[in-house]
């Protein structure tokens, strides 16, 4: 490689870091004002302030681990099954592009839309609504994401264990199941990641009421409270870069 | 049996997909025409015609249409460089990591981030005072919230030229692009051209698809043109959102006709999509 | 006779696929079906293996009509070109597999697998992955797997396609010695003259959707549609 593409190479990494690097140094800083180009003095107050209680992110960010998993876990469960029989369906693309509709709409449009079934039901404003909202997006999502994975050669196997005395239930349960561990797995993180970053739906059918981790964000920032607004946006960070330390698959989302 | 659980599937599908897309369109569309909510009081075009009548078209769908177009066209050229520059580089190693940050970090913070990147008082109007090329904050010229949307533009063609770079990548890689680069070396094409007759060709039709999904995202998009988008003109969910928590109930049928337009045109671009056949890869 | 097909039809939307096939196999043979891919051979094995319906005619397993039997109940195994073995599984377990789902006594299970694991010549390899074998000894694992549940019929489609030529010779005979001791009734369908001719006890040629089976080996090669004659007389001319 030659000196010049070393240096393009080095720049880009730093750029790459850089938004990182301002959130540490935010989240731990104090007294940092104009025109200092690093703050002063670090500290922990921001950290320890976040976890005491009170206007803290300790019950959003407890919420958001809740949402998240209970959401992930059944709209994956949930599109396993759904997505082979959308695989086998004579209308498969039709079905697939009814699949796609709530994952490219704008999630605050959409939650805007449907917002008065929310309030008709009682739903608005819930830990029950606010799960049910994302799956609204989540689900099919998952629908998408299990497509190649009910290819042929799946067929093939389903049709090979019934061959060899395989019921449809010990099918799924001794050879699909199986099979589909990784899938399953990847589909499990980026659904909670979704659920995790997730803004415009849920604060609208929150309608103030639940508090996830990233609308208390939202609110440090509207408060101008920056160092508390970064800390909590590191939390927020923290589950996908560990999820890209382990694989890179589960992270990135299929636009 | 077999058509029973095919039936209980399908019915779980139709309850979680298509159900709430289709009530929320009719609910919406319902209360444009004046025949549902608060305002529900007979049918009329009032709603749509005041939609119309604040210029809704140039200030909000071209505006949010250009935002998009802008971002995307600089995104694929970044993306593009990215790849060609940097290769294999893009596959394995550091930067193959590194490209997937700008996507570990959720809209919320990203445009914080880029407040207090581009904001007047934010660290490059830092360092330009550092270099005595302002004097005050106030010098700094205007990146967030201002007139070109610069911050908006600049916030999502990072995160989108990360995407692209990664997209772009597992495309060189899967086609083997680089086995035609090299035969139109070869057969005497310069770096120019095999640029421009092969690579782009190759990798943008296939690629397609997936910008024109993220451009709908785009045009969609909240949390960035909220935080770093004037009063006038926004975007389109920044628009439809405010409208409902501005407290002026005139203005909720209006932003039902606006939402209303907005998943008609959504539709239509996925439609055209799905018909084209670029939507859905058959699975061998 | 052990297995019969009476008249079976199949159309694919416009297309045809099966237009009346009969035939039948006595117990302990060995019937190859010759034909080029295309021809409709996946298709009758399925429908013989019950995965697919037919649009009309029987299938009958020892003189019991068996058409409307779910695959599991049927005891007919069919085997694609690919050994498609588990990939979450041993060696051991997936040769196990079919013994576990009829919830057979565990020790039972580990003597049949061993003993059929030592049949193959495959007990060293027990504890490995799929991924770690080649492509003969999946293929192996394959049969074993199959046969380990003493299945009524074996449905063998291409079998050794994917492998090169020496593979596929140790393959054929490690199958005529496998089908002898256990007494298998199998259909073996290949589109390689020579294939046919070494593994079938009876000899049928599929073509557009039609089967016609001979009377002997010397009806089958002799007829010019099946390509044997030609085949002859192309080595007759080189010596």
């Amino acid at each position: 490689m030659r000196w010049n593409k070393h240096i393009v190479f080095a720049f880009g990494m730093v750029f790459l870091l850089l938004p990182i690097a301002l959130l540490l140094m935010l989240a731990f800083a104090t007294e940092w004002r104009f025109p200092d180009v690093l703050p002063a003095a670090y500290t922990l107050d921001h950290a320890k302030l976040a976890f005491s209680g009170g206007r803290g992110i300790m019950s959003p960010l407890i919420l958001s681990l809740g949402i998240g998993a209970l959401v992930s876990i059944t709209c994956v469960a949930l599109a396993l099954f759904v997505s082979r029989m959308i695989a086998l369906h004579p209308k498969r693309n039709l079905l697939l592009f009814i699949a796609y509709l709530p994952f490219v709409l704008s999630p605050v449009i959409y939650a805007a839309c449907v917002n008065y079934y929310f309030v008709l039901f009682g739903w608005s404003g819930t830990f029950m609504g606010i799960c049910i909202a994302q799956s609204i997006l989540i689900f099919p999502y998952n629908v998408i994401l299990f497509q190649s994975h009910w290819n042929n050669s799946m067929e093939a196997y389903g049709q090979l264990s019934a061959t060899l005395g395989a019921g449809k239930w010990q099918t799924w349960r001794y050879v699909w199941l199986p099979m589909s561990k990784q899938m399953v797995l990847i589909a499990l993180f980026q659904s909670f990641i979704v659920s995790w970053f997730e803004f415009g739906l849920t604060n609208f059918i929150g309608a103030g009421k639940v508090q996830t981790l990233t609308i208390r964000v939202y609110q440090y920032i509207g408060e101008a409270n920056i160092y508390l607004a970064a800390f909590s946006s590191l939390i927020l960070i923290l589950p996908p870069l560990v999820l890209l330390w382990i694989n890179k698959k589960f992270v990135l989302r299929n636009y | 049996m077999k058509n029973k659980q095919t039936h209980i599937l399908l019915a779980v599908f139709i309850a979680i997909t298509v159900l709430p897309i289709l009530a929320g369109f009719i609910y919406a569309a319902l209360s444009a025409f004046g025949l549902a909510g608060y305002l529900g009081n007979g049918f009329t075009w009032m709603y749509w015609q005041q939609a119309f009548d604040m210029q809704v078209l140039p200030a909000i769908g071209f505006y949010s249409l250009a935002i998009t177009c802008v971002v995307l066209f600089l995104a694929t050229i970044f993306g593009m460089f990215v790849v060609l520059y940097f290769k294999e580089k893009t596959q394995s190693g550091v930067l193959s990591y590194l490209l997937y940050l700008p996507m570990a970090i959720p809209l919320i913070a990203a445009a914080s981030l880029t407040l207090h990147f581009l904001g007047n008082a934010g660290l490059l109007a830092r360092f330009a005072y550092m270099l005595n090329l302002i004097e005050s904050p106030g010098d700094f010229p205007d990146m967030v919230q201002d007139k070109w949307s610069i911050g908006i533009v600049i916030t999502h063609t990072i995160i989108a030229a990360a995407y692209f770079s990664i997209l772009f990548s597992a495309i060189f890689k899967q086609n083997a692009i680089q086995a035609y680069m090299d035969a139109a070396h070869t057969l005497g094409a310069g770096k120019k051209q095999v640029v421009r007759k092969i690579v782009l060709p190759l990798v943008l039709n296939k690629a397609l698809p997936s910008i024109i999904l993220y451009g709908v995202f785009i045009f969609g998009s909240y949390e960035v043109p909220m935080l770093l988008g004037q009063q006038e003109p926004q975007m389109i969910s920044v628009s439809i959102a405010q409208k409902f928590t501005r407290y002026n109930l005139a203005d909720v049928p209006v932003a039902y006709a606006l939402a209303s337009m907005y998943t008609i045109v959504v539709v239509g671009v996925l439609f055209i999509l799905y018909k084209k056949g670029k939507l859905i890869h058959e699975v061998e | 006779m052990h297995l019969i097909a009476q008249d079976i039809h199949k159309r694919f939307g416009n297309e045809a696929v099966l237009q009346g096939i009969h035939m039948s196999i006595q117990q302990g043979h060995t019937l190859s079906i010759l034909g080029k891919s295309g021809c409709g051979k996946t298709t009758l094995l399925k429908i013989l293996a019950g995965l697919i319906p037919a649009d009309s005619g029987k299938v009958l397993l020892e003189d019991i009509d068996v058409t409307q039997t779910a695959p599991q109940v049927r005891q007919i195994v069919y085997l694609y070109q690919e050994p498609l073995l588990f990939p979450h599984l041993t060696v051991f377990d997936n040769i196990a597999f079919g013994l576990r789902i009829r919830k057979l006594p565990e020790d039972e299970v580990h003597q049949q697998t061993f003993n059929m694991l030592d049949a193959l010549g495959m007990r060293m390899h027990s504890d490995k992955r799929p991924s770690a074998l080649s492509g003969g000894q999946r293929q192996r694992v394959a049969f074993g797997r199959a046969i380990v549940i003493k299945p009524k019929v074996l449905l063998l489609d291409e079998p050794f396609g994917s492998l090169d030529a020496e593979t596929r010779q140790q393959m054929q005979s490690l199958f005529k010695q496998l089908v002898g001791t256990y007494q298998i009734t199998s259909v073996f369908v290949t589109h390689d003259i020579k294939e046919a001719l070494l593994m079938g006890d009876h000899f049928s040629f599929m073509r557009n959707g039609t089967l016609t089976t001979y009377g002997d080996k010397s009806q089958f090669m002799q007829d010019k549609e099946t390509g044997v004659a030609q085949e002859l007389q192309f080595w007759q001319n080189i010596v």
